[in-house]
């Protein structure tokens, strides 16, 4: 006798409708993939399609009002300036962007780490969460925004100190994220792992590790799309050379085409930044559910 | 997969005792009694089905017998001796199937293998030729989120079969299924039982469950759990759901439990 859900109760192993037994998909099946595969083709649609279209209206108020002489082009370039000077003065934001993304680059590496390392400590130790975990969420509260031009007098004009800008805005929601990840571990599958004998060692790495890494990408995501902005602006308060230190400088030259050009180049990057997140996150957790993926 | 349990040997499981066993949580005022004075033994290859109210310490026991919890010296017993640390002869399953979402149907069950200290190969050698005998043929390269509850379910099942321990205990593992589901599950692991007949402790609270599966019937008391009564299921196997409905033995079993359950001394003790 077989059941609709494939239990067999004779050894006579037979297909059970609508279930494959030997890797052949069954007609319905085939059908059932092909609805399947246009509903995504039409979500794909929806996803890239609908804010394709609202960035577009978006350029064309800002043409309209700038184009339009509404807005006076001291305050407002054009779409057209901006993008003349992204072509024409390449050269100067290519020089100050490689600055800028080493920043990044070198804060993301060292607050990532550190948010991990962090997070698993505090996540997996009770006595550590409550000495710590309290001074963490404090640490957030820090204005570290105000504090920098303090860095800048103890770490120099160099990248360092927007490099620790940086570090201190990525590591709380990675390490966040890492204490909620660990706490979301089945619990039962623990104790199902100790009752064999599993040492704790291997639940890390076997079960914790892996259970916790959807929750740690949605820390890398906030983070990411932070990162540039923590680096542009820790650049206000000092620097020779990049993104944040070449708007400042336009700035106060009324050069309005390199401050937008800056802007859309800071987008560009976190938005880069983002996308690179949510690329590894498919590809290293690809059974987790995702609601936020662009 | 060797479907043997281990039966013969120094190191083979004969037998789990429990003797006038108690257990608390917490220290001082704040200590709450989970068990109480609880007697109980289990011969290998026994079905024991325990009976008892929710949050009456049905897991802690569980959690004594596989040695998590640390017991009373000479409270429980293995093959008569007093446990030291962990019981090596037992092996979980619980109502949330607790399936790894990122390891394949095969990868979830060689889990319990690999915690054995198997290697990833060793592990998987001779499984993926039993999914069959677990109704899971052709569904060993699918993530637990394609599976129906009742897949799901077997899937546990075969994890914790997977580790060849002698000793099951079985958590409430149908609980959080539909009822025709859990019917054919029930039926599905009677099977499995007789196939190789390992030792089984079985929490539940679902009467009709308690009676179809077990060889003995044992209902406990509100918290402080303790044996109230130890009832032999003195019905023929093999066993059906359905069959059994109708046969009188069934029904006064039923109904006896059932008066066991709704005592008003029970209600007075945990009112």
């Amino acid at each position: 006798m077989i059941t609709a859900d494939g239990l067999q109760t004779a050894p006579a192993p037979t297909a059970a409708p609508g279930e494959p037994r030997d890797g052949a998909p069954t007609e319905a099946e085939r059908r059932a993939a092909l609805r399947r595969r246009s509903r995504r083709r039409k979500a794909t649609a929806t996803r890239y399609g609908l804010p394709a279209l609202v960035l577009l209206a978006l350029l064309g108020l800002w043409a309209l009002l700038s184009v339009g002489g509404i807005v006076s082009d001291l305050v407002l370039p054009t779409p057209f300036e901006v993008a003349k000077s992204l072509v024409d003065d390449r050269a100067v934001y290519w020089m100050n962007a490689r600055v800028t993304l080493l920043e990044i680059a070198l804060g993301a590496a060292i607050g990532v780490s550190l948010g991990l390392l962090f997070g698993v400590m505090v996540g997996l130790n009770r006595g550590l969460r409550a000495a710590l975990y309290p001074l963490l969420v404090g640490s957030q509260s820090l204005p570290v925004l105000a504090l920098a031009p303090i860095l800048v007098l103890w770490l120099g004009f160099g990248i360092a100190p927007k490099v620790v800008i940086v570090v201190q805005i990525i590591f709380f929601p990675v390490t966040v994220a890492t204490i909620q990840g660990l706490g979301a571990v089945s619990a039962e599958v623990l104790v199902f792992g100790r009752s064999l004998g599993a040492s704790a060692w291997t639940l890390f790495w076997k079960v914790r590790v892996p259970a916790m890494m959807p929750h740690v990408f949605g820390g890398l995501k906030i983070a990411s799309s932070y990162a540039a902005v923590a680096a542009v602006i820790a650049e206000y308060t000092g620097a020779e050379k990049g993104l944040g230190a070449l708007m400042t400088r336009a700035n106060s030259d009324y050069n309005i085409p390199v401050v937008f050009g800056s802007v859309v180049i800071v987008t560009v990057i976190g938005l880069g930044l983002f996308l690179l997140v949510s690329l590894l996150e498919r590809r290293v957790t690809p059974w987790a559910r995702r609601a936020d993926e662009i | 997969m060797t479907n043997a349990a281990p039966t013969t040997g120094e190191g083979a499981f004969r037998s789990l005792t429990f003797e006038g066993l108690r257990h608390a949580y917490g220290e001082g005022e704040d200590a709450v009694q989970a068990v109480r004075d609880l007697d109980l033994h289990l011969e290998a290859g026994e079905f024991v089905t325990v009976l008892g109210p929710s949050g009456c310490g049905k897991s802690t026991l569980f959690n004594l017998a596989s040695g998590l919890a640390e017991s009373t010296p000479g409270q429980v017993l293995i093959n008569g001796e007093p446990i030291a640390g962990m019981n090596p002869h037992t092996a979980y399953m619980f109502q949330h199937d607790a399936l790894l979402e990122w390891r394949t149907v095969l990868d979830n069950v060689a889990l319990g293998r690999e915690f054995l200290g198997m290697s990833k190969k060793e592990a998987r050698a001779d499984l993926r030729d039993s999914l069959a005998d677990f109704g899971l043929e052709g569904f060993a390269d699918r993530h637990p989120a394609e599976l129906s509850g009742g897949m799901r379910q077997r899937v546990a099942l075969m994890r914790t079969y997977a580790t060849d321990r002698p000793l099951l205990l079985l958590d409430e593992p149908f609980g959080a299924l539909d009822a025709m589901t859990r019917v054919r599950m029930q039926e599905f692991l009677l099977r499995k039982w007789d196939q190789d007949h390992r030792t089984v402790l079985f929490i539940t609270h679902d009467v009709d469950e308690a009676i179809l599966l077990g060889d003995r019937l044992v209902v406990l008391s509100h918290r402080p759990a303790t044996v109230r009564e130890e009832i032999k299921v003195d019905l023929p196997r093999p066993r059906r759901a359905d069959q059994l409905a109708s046969d009188p033995r069934y029904v006064e079993l039923r109904a006896h439990v059932m008066s066991l359950l709704h005592d008003p001394v029970e209600q007075g003790v945990s009112a």
